[in-house]
Formats: C-alpha cells, sequence, structure tokens
C-alpha cells in the first residue's frame, strides 16, 4: 500500500482539522508556566542519600545525649526523641523533594530555571546578560556523573542561576552552547556599533 | 567660568601631542609627600591598635625622648620607603590600555584595558593645591584595592590624562585643531555649561535633612551599655550636676522635662551642624558637568575633589527623601553603578546630587540622552501592591502579647501586667509602621522603565531602565498563585530590586518588557 491509496482511504472527518481561534498574547504560555526539563535523577537520589546520612547522625548524637546525659523524666525523654526523629526526618523528605522540583530550560534568548517547594522560584536569564560559565563537580557528584552549572552576570559575586545535578555529558554541550550564544550574541556588530558611536557623538 | 574655560583651552592643546603618555613616566618626586601622607592616614585610622601601647608608656612614665625617638624612626622609615616606591613607580597609555609597574622586591605589573576602568576620580588634597598638582584614582569594576593611583601629577596633565583614559579623544582632537575657531569655542561654552550646580544654602539644606542622628543613636546605645554608670553616678562631678539639676528645677518635674528636651534639642542641632559643615566640605561649590559620555562631579573646600563617571555606566537613578527632606520637598538623587567591591561600594559614594527640587529632574537629565530618550521625572503617582502583604505581616507583631496573655491566663507565672502592656504597645507601633511601609510601597510602569515606590517614614523612587536589567526572577508560594500574586525580583548590575506581592499579569509584563529590551540586541550595558 503506497501514500496515495492512505490518502484516498481516509476518512473525511480527520481530513479537516480546526485550528481554532488564533491565541491572543494574553494566552501565551507566562514565564511561571513554561514547561521545563528536570535534572538528572541521580540527583534527588544523591540528596537524599546525603541529607539522610547527615540528618540521621545528627539525629542519633541528639537522641543519645538525650538518653544519657539529659536530667529530664523517662517520659519527657521519650518525646523528645520521638520528636527529634520526626524533625529529621521531615527535613531528609524535604531535601528531596526539593531536588525534585529543580528543572531547567533552554530557550532562543534565555535560559530559565525553576526551583522551590514552598516558594517557587522562576530565574530567566538572557544570554545578551551572561558574563561567563562555570562547571563544577563535587567527590560526592563524581559518583554519580552530575555537575553543577553556574552562570554569571555582571555585578554581584554571586551566580544568578545555581543548577546543580546536571549529567555530565549534558552540562558540557550546554555550557558550550551558553557560551557560543554569549558570543554570538555579544559579539559587536559593526552596523550596531557605528549606530551607537552616532548617538554618543551626535 | 573663564578660569574653567582657560584651563580647557590648555587641555586642547596638550591633547594635541596624544603620544604624550607612550612611554614609561615617573611621577613627580611630590608623589613621596603623598606616599608618606597617605601612610601616615593608614596608621592613624588603624590607630587605635596603638592605643594600648600609648597607655602602657604613659602609664609606665617613658620619657618623651623615646617617643620622639621612635616618631622619628618611623617618619624616617616611612620616608624611605615613599621614595623607593616613587623610584619603582611607572605608568603608560598605549594604544588601549594603561600599564602601572610598582615593586622594589616583589614588582607588579597591571595591564588595565581602558574600556573596563569604571570611573576616574580627580582628587586634590589640601597640600596639593598651592603646588598645582593632584592625584587620579582610577577603579575597574572587578579589583577593588588595587586601583591604580597616579598621585602628584600636574593638575593640567590630570585632566589630559583623564580624558585619554576615558577615551575621549576623538571629539577633543578635532576641536583642538582649530582652536581659534570661534565656534569651537562656543561649541565649548555650552560643553562647559554645568548640568546642575548647588549654592551654599542648598549643600546646609543638604547636610540638614540628610544627618543621622537616629543611626547615631542607635550605634551609641549599645556603647552607652558598655560605660559603667553606677561608677559614673560616684564620682563627685555627677554628684554636683545633680544638685544643680534640683536646684535650678527647684525639683519640679516639669522644669526638669523641659531641661531634658532642651538638651536632646541642643545635641541634636550640634549633630546637625556637624553634619552641615561636613556636607558643606566635601561638597561645596558643588558643579555636576557633562563631557562628552561623562558625568564630572567636582567640589570640596579642603580637598578638591572631581568625580567622574562614564554615564553608561549607570544603572538605577534612586531618589531618596529622608524624613526630614519631606518638609522642604528636597530629594537626593544617587546613580547607582556597578555594584561590586571597588571603593565607592564600600565608602557609600554613589555618586549623588543633592538637595534637588522635584521640578529639577528633567532638566538634569535632559543632556543625558543616552540613559533615556523621553524625559525623565518622578511619577505623580503609583500603583499599589496587593493588601495581602499587609494581611502576611500584621498580625506579626502580637505573637509575643498573645504568649504574654496566654501565660498569665492559663499558667501561674508571675508575669507583670507592665510587661503585657508595654507588649501590646509595641506591636501597635510595629503595626503602624507595617501600614506606613505597606501604603509606601509601589510601582509605576513605563515603556523604557519601571520605578520602585518605597519607604518607611522617608521615601525612595528607583527608576530601573528595562535595558539594564540582568535577570528576571519570579517567586510564588502556593496560596499566592491561587490569588494570582507574585514576587518580583529584577537583577541589575548594581543589585537585585524586589517588588513584592504584584498580580501574576503584572509581573508577566516587566518580564515581557524587559526580555523584549534586552534579547534581541546586544548592547553594552555596564
Amino acid at each position: 500500500m503506497n501514500d496515495i491509496d492512505h490518502q484516498n482511504q481516509s476518512l473525511p472527518n480527520t481530513d479537516i482539522y480546526q485550528h481554532g481561534e488564533p491565541l491572543h498574547p494574553q494566552q501565551l504560555t507566562p514565564l511561571t508556566e513554561l514547561v521545563l526539563t528536570h535534572v538528572d535523577n541521580n540527583y534527588p537520589k544523591l540528596q537524599l542519600y546525603f541529607a539522610g546520612t547527615v540528618y540521621s547522625l545528627i539525629a542519633t548524637i541528639v537522641c543519645l545525649a538525650i538518653g544519657f546525659i539529659a536530667p529530664f523524666s523517662v517520659t519527657a525523654k521519650l518525646l523528645l526523641i520521638l520528636f527529634i526523629l520526626i524533625l529529621a526526618a521531615l527535613i531528609i523528605r524535604l531535601t528531596y523533594l526539593k531536588a525534585l522540583t529543580i528543572c531547567y530550560g533552554i530557550f532562543k534568548d534565555e535560559l530559565i530555571m525553576r526551583q522551590g517547594l514552598i516558594w517557587m522560584s522562576t530565574t530567566a536569564l538572557p544570554y545578551t546578560r551572561l558574563q561567563h560559565v562555570n562547571l563544577s563537580q563535587g567527590p560526592l557528584e563524581r559518583q554519580y556523573q552530575l555537575v553543577t552549572l553556574k552562570c554569571f552576570s555582571a555585578g554581584s559575586g554571586e551566580a544568578e542561576i545555581h543548577l546543580p545535578g546536571l549529567n555530565a555529558d549534558i552540562a558540557e554541550h550546554l555550557r558550550q552552547h551558553l557560551m557560543h550564544q554569549a558570543a554570538e550574541n555579544q559579539a559587536p556588530d559593526p552596523k550596531m556599533m557605528t549606530a551607537t558611536l552616532d548617538s554618543i557623538h551626535e | 567660568m573663564s578660569d574653567l574655560q582657560s584651563q580647557k583651552l590648555e587641555t586642547q592643546k596638550d591633547t594635541s601631542s596624544p603620544a604624550l603618555f607612550v612611554d614609561w613616566q615617573a611621577l613627580s618626586p611630590w608623589s613621596i609627600l603623598s606616599f608618606i601622607l597617605g601612610s601616615l592616614k593608614n596608621i592613624f585610622s588603624n590607630g587605635y591598635a596603638l592605643i594600648p601601647i600609648f597607655y602602657a608608656g604613659w602609664m609606665n612614665d617613658i620619657s618623651l625622648f623615646w617617643i620622639i625617638d621612635a616618631a622619628v624612626i618611623i617618619i624616617g622609615l616611612l620616608t624611605t620607603f615613599a621614595f623607593i616606591q616613587w623610584r619603582k613607580f611607572r605608568y603608560r597609555i598605549r594604544s588601549n590600555q594603561l600599564d602601572v609597574k610598582r615593586g622594589l622586591f616583589f614588582t607588579k605589573k597591571d595591564e588595565i584595558p581602558l574600556n573596563r576602568i569604571q570611573n576616574i576620580r580627580f582628587e586634590q588634597p589640601f597640600y596639593f593645591k598651592p603646588l598645582k598638582l593632584a592625584v587620579l584614582v582610577i577603579e575597574t569594576a572587578g579589583s577593588s584595592k588595587d586601583e591604580a593611583r597616579l598621585s602628584a601629577i600636574d593638575a593640567q596633565h590630570a585632566h589630559v590624562l583623564k580624558q585619554q583614559l576615558l577615551q575621549l579623544k576623538p571629539h577633543e582632537v578635532e576641536s583642538s585643531q582649530q582652536p581659534k575657531n570661534v565656534d569651537a569655542a562656543a561649541e565649548d561654552m555650552s560643553i562647559n555649561q554645568p548640568i546642575i550646580t548647588r549654592s551654599l544654602k542648598e549643600l546646609i539644606l543638604f547636610g540638614f535633612y540628610q544627618n543621622n542622628f537616629i543611626w547615631f543613636a542607635i550605634i551609641a546605645g549599645p556603647i552607652a551599655g558598655q560605660i559603667q554608670w553606677e561608677e559614673i553616678v560616684q564620682t563627685r562631678l555627677f554628684q554636683q550636676l545633680i544638685t544643680w539639676v534640683n536646684h535650678t528645677t527647684h525639683e519640679s518635674f516639669m522644669l526638669q522635662l523641659v531641661l531634658f528636651v532642651g538638651i536632646f534639642i541642643a545635641g541634636y542641632l550640634l549633630f546637625s551642624a556637624i553634619s552641615i559643615l561636613a556636607s558643606v566640605l566635601k561638597y561645596y561649590p558643588y558643579t555636576l558637568d557633562k563631557r562628552q559620555q561623562t558625568l564630572q562631579r567636582s567640589g570640596g573646600v579642603i580637598a578638591h575633589q572631581q568625580d567622574a563617571l562614564a554615564i553608561k555606566r549607570i544603572q538605577v537613578i534612586h531618589f531618596h527623601q529622608p524624613l526630614l527632606a519631606r518638609m522642604v520637598n528636597r530629594w537626593t538623587l544617587y546613580l547607582k553603578q556597578v555594584k561590586g567591591n571597588e571603593i565607592e561600594e564600600k565608602t557609600q559614594k554613589h555618586m549623588l546630587i543633592p538637595a534637588i527640587k522635584p521640578n529639577e529632574v528633567e532638566r538634569i537629565f535632559k543632556p543625558l540622552t543616552s540613559l533615556s530618550q523621553n524625559p525623565i521625572h518622578l511619577p505623580d503617582s503609583y500603583m499599589p501592591i496587593n493588601i495581602a502583604w499587609l494581611y502576611k505581616r500584621i498580625w506579626l507583631p502580637f505573637i509575643p502579647f498573645t504568649a504574654l496573655m496566654v501565660l498569665t491566663l492559663f499558667t501561674p507565672l508571675p508575669i507583670e501586667n507592665a510587661l503585657i502592656e508595654v507588649a501590646f504597645v509595641a506591636a501597635l507601633v510595629v503595626c503602624t509602621l507595617l501600614v506606613v511601609r505597606f501604603k509606601k510601597w509601589g510601582y509605576f510602569l513605563q515603556h523604557d522603565a519601571i520605578w520602585q515606590h518605597s519607604g518607611l517614614l522617608g521615601r525612595h523612587w528607583k527608576r530601573i531602565p528595562f535595558e539594564k536589567i540582568q535577570h528576571v526572577k519570579i517567586i510564588q508560594t502556593r496560596a499566592q498563585k491561587e490569588k494570582n500574586l507574585a514576587y518580583l525580583e529584577l537583577g541589575l548590575a548594581s543589585g537585585t530590586l524586589v517588588f513584592p506581592y504584584i498580580s501574576i499579569e503584572t509581573a508577566n509584563l516587566i518580564a515581557a518588557r524587559a526580555f523584549n529590551t534586552i534579547s534581541p540586541q546586544y548592547k553594552q550595558w555596564i
């Protein structure tokens, strides 16, 4: 069966497609609703293990201290220990959930990152304002081939975008793409330059 | 004015030989003086570390000769160091960078690309004034401490050098080829017309409303807490003082109150006087000029200072009106630059224009077309933020009060009623302040910029041009999302600014305008 047959056999009601009304600018997806990519699956796992180890260690030490040293009654001790254990579990759970929320998107003109559990923040950094890009990898991240990407703009010493948990291969591509975009966008366009110079010496 | 112009003409003559600084240049030997005084100033400003030593010496009756000897040795050492520093200091300007070489054992060479220079400060300390010498301080965006400092440069040369460093050559050279041309002179006149000047009266006004008495009180509080009041009360002088107060006021409470209020007002006036004096000494006679693409502020009674700032470096224009300034309807205008570790940021010395009236704003910015194509003036009104901001905070001050009430009612703890009353009054005061702050929050949206209005007792207007925005961040909680509200954070090179509790449509609109301005084409913004 070739393509022509295929056309002839198709049902009439699937041949016509209603596009509907064109979207108004107000109906376009706003910044906070854009669909973004999640970071590597290993990152929340890593965060879970790390937070789990650290906080359970702390909780254990505190519980031991309460159990053997603190001069409370047995019920008070038990209640306190229970409270601390619940708190530790909650913190570990929240760390994991927060790691799950991190996502990013590479768009034509800007890099967008979203994160946060309670305060959901969406940051957009246009490539024209990108000053430098930094990739870093800690010892734990190396185990899972994860990389942290930092994008800096001018002024503040802090990274505008701090994106952890990228797969190492993706991160390297991403860095090159960002640098390329930044270089391309920021290359002084000869026409533009003269235009600005003219306006300067008007 | 004529003084300025002659200076200008001479400057132009010098510019006709731009190859002046291509070879390595040494500083004038007078710079030794500047180096010595610089290190002395450093020693004295860090001198509190020496106080225990002096105190110990004084207690142990060390003879005056030792002190003189020590002083002579220190001065000698400083002079030697300064001499070496002068001998080894070289600078030159190549086509597009400034090279500075210094140091005896550890030779240090700085190469500063001219287009990275943020700010050039022309300083003339009082001891250089009669010698017609000056200090040029060159600041870059990144580095903080090691900015180049060219001291004891001939004042005329300093001007030439400054123009070269700020790359103002093309226009200057052009007009210097025909220095006797009348048109060129007329053009110079128009260039030399200052953007704004401030009279003595206005600077006094500035000093008056800008004084930081409240901050002084806040800082003085903990210090007063450190003093051992019991011992002071025990001293005879204090006892005599109390007797005198009681005697003169006939132990009447009203009169004592009047006396204390009088002392407080006198203290306040003294503080204002100091502030006024500082303002006049620092800024008088205040002049702001535009030379090509830089703004230059000059003034200062004791040390003549001249600040130059490339106009394109200006990020946010910040209008501030402290409480006292509201009564006289004056504003202080700060031109915020790229934030960093540079000196300007540390010492909070943004280039500022003191005591301007609202109707002068438009005139100031009229010549600065590169900041905005449209006239800039203070908006008359602003859109308020959502009331949810207030609801979220208004109950917080009552927490201590409620806790105390609960404790008194349900536990047998002995809590004084006075404490509860204080907590209640404090909660009411904080509430009022919150309401006042909420009323001041707002924004005013334009096509090329957004204004932010905020303040508590004073008022702030900040103009954020879309083309200077670096990143946009929208922050929402789930509850805010349901109510279509958001925090909007705008990142600029001069710092981030937050608009709390604005509607998500506005936030998206601001973000869209910002992206439409900055994303399509690259333009140098810092």
